[in-house]
């Protein structure tokens, strides 16, 4: 279990890593506003909350820890 | 704001430091439960240094958004943290490692180079930045000062004289031995509160209050074309940019020195690692949320003389009065000042333990070095702010924040392939280690560090535009100009490509030394390798007087500390020093872990080496002894089982001998006796027939009577056999009776007719009484005639000489058929009578001849009578003399089987 | 003449052998049983004994290491007649001094020139 959760740890880092690098990034990379706030900013923000949600629940799990 | 109210609250702010520093120590914080996870997540927001506070809107400012990658990288690190920092962690604690230096050096064989050079280009690499915390500070106090400076009072240098005090106190309280820095762990927490706090709510106001809120910021940026371009990553080389930012402050965020301080050798508990991995990109995310819209707020609002890095103060100073000015101020003044603590600390403790002792640290049993280590350590602390005051003072001064910062993680990025291969590859060699740093080392000072000086000190102009031979991208400021990428994050690219590369060719082509390959082992399966397994390894097989290592420890640690350790041991592992003479290899191991501490892993080993003088087995070895003796141990328990298994085997097969034997030995005798019977009468029959033979004038008188003789031993001999036979058909239950109703009062009288001439001859009275009504039973009747014959014959033979007399009784007696021969001899014996059946028995009678008899006819009445399931016994008669006795019942309770007769 | 003195409790192998000496001009003395045996010692000296070992009472053991140990009687030859076959029972005898040991039952040949031997 606690070998999955780990797993899982090392895909989030990627997957964020690469939802935040280009070419991903650069679907977002315009000079304008979404909801008032600018998309690059917004989209990096939000992903950025997501990822601390994700981080909470997964810490959260009591088997994320040794024996 | 009034510059001696600033320098008021200042040292106010310094004093509550020491304060709760103080008070941390006493209450020893990091222990406590509920708190230590908070503490050590906010720890490691040190990371926020005055570059966040200030640098991050200066950059937000003039490039945009790209501001916020060297948060990223850090950020997706942590969900790595348990895999990776758990790893370092453990590391640490075991191996009582005290920097990044050390653990580089222990990694690669507890070698020293490694340490020196770890240590050099971590202060070259690191002092900048202490310097540029400086800068911050003396910057920011003259924007909310407006500018005055005091000639007689320099409030940087009064700060940094008291935070070099505060470091000293609270850092160097342990020098040898790794106590909790509460004050100083506790102290830096509440810093990046104050950090977070100063910012959110510096943000709120001006943003919310004062500026209408984020989205109208932003609404009002997007109307100047001037700014549009700071919400994008533009050009292909920001976006290169973009990406190794990313990748090199993922790295800083283990490698830089205080990081490594506060998250592997500061770490109380393992388990808190857990909250640090979403709490710490949470405070990341907190920090950062109002740096672009103050840095937009900012270039729209204020001058544009007014410098990028301080907008967050002067729009503070402008829109938002004093207090909140100075909330700000004291924001950066904390990220700042902690940045200092921590740093400062690692590098000295780097540069006496790394650089300073080897110098003069040598092995000697007499040699007190304890005093020199204690001052050596807080000198270094010391020459550390001295060094990161006169680069502010003379260098720095003119260079934004960003660049020293971002030229600081590039250097300290050039530990990254040894670490983490180190970490990970067991292959990882020491000269890999070295070629690649200094490699990496080599192109970074090169690119980053060379320009910087060279402008600085206002040389090399014509190097600097024109490229080395002419080839103008090789000059610093054109590097990687080919590759698109901006300067800075070539430089970073290339020199860590260069190291990896470089690395990773070394450690391939490289052979480790058994220490070496030791510590790989030991720190990439730190996991699997239990405390014990641990100890065990690296091994001093030497017998070390116990007082060496005492005195050896008494001159790097003091008396004190080695009074407490050794205690501590003793109570530990049950051991009384007193009694101890020798020194065992844990106990070697474990001072050599003390020295580690105090003086670094290569140093230590030296001076254990010196007194111990054994050969380190390598951790192979000893796996191999561990399982080859586990081995031994299965198989010993498995020898164990089996010799069990084989007692019990063989025990049983004694017994089972025994009793062969026993039965051998029967059967035997049986044999024996039964051939000695045999042999008798033939020995007659030989002998006179051989007379006869020989003999031809012998009377005619003389020659019948040895026929006679011979044919009766012929008889007898028959006779033998037959009872022989008999028994044996009995004994081995394939004797079958024929059981027909008989009278048994016929049978008795037949059986008194067949010794009719023997009664006669002897003269012997018998007298039989037999119940008329005997009712008819089931017998064999040749059989039990036989019985009543021999018993007859028996009677007869013992019967007094003189007057003979036998009596027989028959009558019916609880459902049996009872009868009794009783004749008026001797008498029997208890003895006897238990053996008179036996096979071969013959009574001992003295006064008598050897019976004729075989010795077999009693037994093989008893079996005779047994198979009709009735018993025989013989009882001395009173006044009398002997009786025998037999019953055989007269309904047969189960036909007798061929194996009734045992 | 010689004398012989036969020690067995059977009556046929006593019939036997007194004959065959007689016949050889020996003189034969009997006892049937080794009480008897020890009386007929204790009264006068055979030259030769011819021994049974199994009988009721003292066996021909006793009576030959009796014999062999009394230093009037030591010179008397012993011959063991048995039916004991065992190899431990013929060393036992020759052991106690026996001339010499024949297995029953024997030939009367041997037997004959076995005593011719030790008497002459």
């Amino acid at each position: 279990m606690l070998k999955k959760l780990l797993s899982i740890s090392v895909f989030i880092s990627i997957v964020f890593l690469i939802l935040l690098t280009t070419p991903v990034i650069s679907a977002f990379n315009s000079a304008s506003l979404l909801f008032g706030i600018p998309t690059l900013y917004l989209y990096i923000i939000s992903l950025w909350v997501v990822f601390v949600g994700l981080m909470m629940w997964i810490t959260s799990i009591k088997q994320y820890s040794d024996k | 704001m009034n510059g001696l109210l600033l320098i008021a609250l200042s040292a106010a702010y310094l004093l509550v430091l020491f304060f709760i520093a103080q008070w941390a120590e006493k209450r020893n914080v990091l222990s406590w439960k509920k708190t230590g996870p908070f503490i050590y997540a906010l720890s490691i927001a040190v990371y926020c240094s005055a570059w966040t506070f200030y640098g991050s809107i200066g950059r937000a400012a003039t490039s945009g958004i790209d501001f916020i990658a060297i948060y990223l990288g850090p950020v997706l690190v942590f969900p790595l943290w348990w895999i990776v920092v758990r790893k370092i962690t453990r590391i640490v604690r075991v191996q009582h490692i005290t920097s990044i230096a050390d653990f580089l050096a222990a990694r690669y064989g507890k070698n020293q180079q490694i340490g020196t050079l770890v240590a050099l280009l971590t202060l070259v690499a690191v002092t900048p930045y202490i310097a540029l915390q400086i800068k911050a500070i003396g910057d920011s106090f003259i924007v909310v000062t407006g500018g005055s400076a005091y000639s007689w009072l320099d409030p940087v240098l009064v700060t940094t004289i008291a935070i070099c005090a505060f470091t000293l106190i609270y850092g160097t309280r342990f020098l040898t031995g790794n106590k909790p820095k509460n004050g100083m762990v506790t102290a830096v927490a509440l810093e990046s509160l104050v950090k977070l706090g100063a910012f959110l709510i510096g943000g709120i106001v001006l943003i919310s209050y004062v500026f209408g809120g984020s989205k109208k910021v932003f609404a009002e940026a997007m109307q100047r074309p001037e700014l549009q371009e700071l919400f994008t990553l533009n050009s292909v080389s920001e976006s290169q940019d973009w990406l190794w930012l990313i990748v090199i402050s993922g790295f800083a965020i283990v490698l830089l020195p205080r990081q490594f301080q506060v998250s592997a050798i500061e770490n109380q508990d393992e388990r808190h690692l857990k909250k640090a991995m979403w709490m710490v990109p949470l405070y990341l995310l907190l920090i950062n949320i109002f740096v672009l819209p103050i840095a937009l707020a900012g270039r729209m609002y204020l001058p544009e003389s007014s410098p990028s890095d301080y907008y967050f103060l002067n729009l503070a100073n402008a829109y938002g009065g004093n207090w909140l000015t100075a909330l700000i101020y004291f924001g950066g003044f904390s990220a700042a000042t902690s940045m200092m603590v921590v740093s400062s600390l690692s590098l000295g403790n780097m540069l006496s333990t790394n650089v300073v002792f080897p110098t003069f640290l040598r092995p000697s049993k007499t040699k007190d070095y304890s005093t020199k280590i204690i001052l050596t350590k807080r000198l270094s602390l010391i020459s550390i702010f001295i060094l990161g005051y006169a680069y502010y003072h003379y260098l720095a001064i003119n260079t934004p924040l960003v660049s020293i910062g971002l030229t600081s993680f590039a250097g300290v990025a050039q530990l990254a392939p040894a670490f983490f291969g180190g970490l990970y590859w067991r292959g990882a060699a020491r000269k890999g280690a070295l070629a690649g740093i200094l490699v990496g080392f080599g192109i970074w000072l090169y690119a980053l560090i060379l320009p910087t000086l060279l402008s600085n000190l206002g040389l090399g102009a014509d190097f600097l535009a024109n490229g080395l031979w002419g080839i103008k991208s090789l000059s610093p400021i054109y590097f990687g100009a080919a590759t698109g990428m901006s300067a800075f994050t070539a430089a970073a690219a290339i020199s860590l490509l260069a190291n990896l590369f470089v690395f990773v060719l070394v450690s391939i082509f490289t052979e480790q030394t058994k220490l070496e390959s030791n510590q790989a082992e030991l720190f990439v399966n730190i996991f699997r390798i239990s405390r014990r397994n641990y100890d065990k390894a690296g091994i001093w097989q030497a017998d070390v007087p116990y007082l060496d290592i005492k005195s050896l420890l008494i001159n790097f640690l003091g008396d004190k500390r080695t009074e407490e350790v050794l205690d501590r041991y003793a109570r530990i592992n049950g051991i009384n020093f007193n009694e101890t003479v020798q020194a065992d290899s844990r106990m070697i191991s474990y001072a050599e872990r003390l020295l580690t501490e105090a003086i670094g892993p290569a140093s230590a080993r030296i001076m254990i080496a010196s007194v111990a003088q054994g050969d380190e087995i390598s951790i192979y070895e000893v796996m191999d002894i561990l399982r080859e003796s586990k081995e031994v141990l299965q198989l010993n328990k498995d020898l164990r089982q089996k010799h069990d298994q084989l007692a019990r085997a063989t025990d049983e097969l004694q017994q089972a001998n025994t009793r062969l034997l026993e039965y051998s030995d029967i059967k035997d005798e049986f044999l024996y006796t039964v051939t000695h019977e045999l042999r008798t009468p033939l020995t007659a029959i030989r002998a006179q027939a051989e007379i006869l033979e020989d003999d031809d004038e012998m009377p005619e008188a003389d020659r019948k009577m040895f026929l006679s003789s011979i044919v009766r031993e012929c008889e007898r001999l028959t006779k033998l056999i037959t009872n022989v036979l008999d028994l044996e058909k009995f004994e081995s239950g394939s004797q079958k009776l024929d059981l027909k109703k008989e009278s048994l009062k016929e049978l008795i009288i037949e059986a008194k007719d067949t010794l009719r001439q023997l009664i006669v001859q002897k003269e012997i009275e018998l007298d039989c009484q037999i119940n008329s009504s005997l009712p008819e039973a089931l017998m064999d009747r040749d059989r039990i005639i036989q019985v009543m014959v021999n018993l007859l014959s028996n009677a007869i033979k013992f019967c007094n000489s003189e007057n003979g007399k036998v009596i027989i009784t028959a009558y019916v007696l609880h459902d049996n058929l009872k009868v009794n021969v009783i004749d008026n001899g001797s008498g029997i014996s208890k003895e006897e009578a238990k053996l008179v059946f036996d096979k071969f028995y013959q009574v001992k009678d003295q006064t008598r001849k050897k019976p004729t008899g075989s010795g077999l006819g009693l037994a093989i009445c008893k079996n005779i009578i047994q198979m009709h399931g009735g018993e025989i016994w013989v009882q001395p008669e009173p006044r009398m003399g002997t009786r025998f006795s037999f019953t055989i019942p007269l309904v047969l309770q189960q036909m007798p089987t061929e194996k009734e007769t045992t | 003449m010689k004398k012989i003195l036969i020690v067995d409790d059977e009556p046929s192998i006593v019939m036997s052998l007194e004959y065959l000496l007689r016949r050889k001009k020996f003189d034969v003395l009997i006892a049937r049983n080794g009480t008897e045996a020890l009386n007929i010692l204790g009264k006068s000296t055979p030259d030769l004994i011819l021994l049974d070992i199994m009988m009721p009472d003292v066996d021909g053991y006793e009576i030959c290491e009796f014999v062999k140990t009394s230093p009037e009687l030591k010179h008397i030859k012993i011959i063991f007649l048995s039916a004991k076959s065992k190899k431990s029972d013929i060393e036992k005898g020759m052991q106690l001094g026996a001339d010499a040991y024949m297995v029953k039952p024997f030939s009367t040949k041997d037997l004959l020139a076995k005593v011719n031997e030790l008497v002459n």
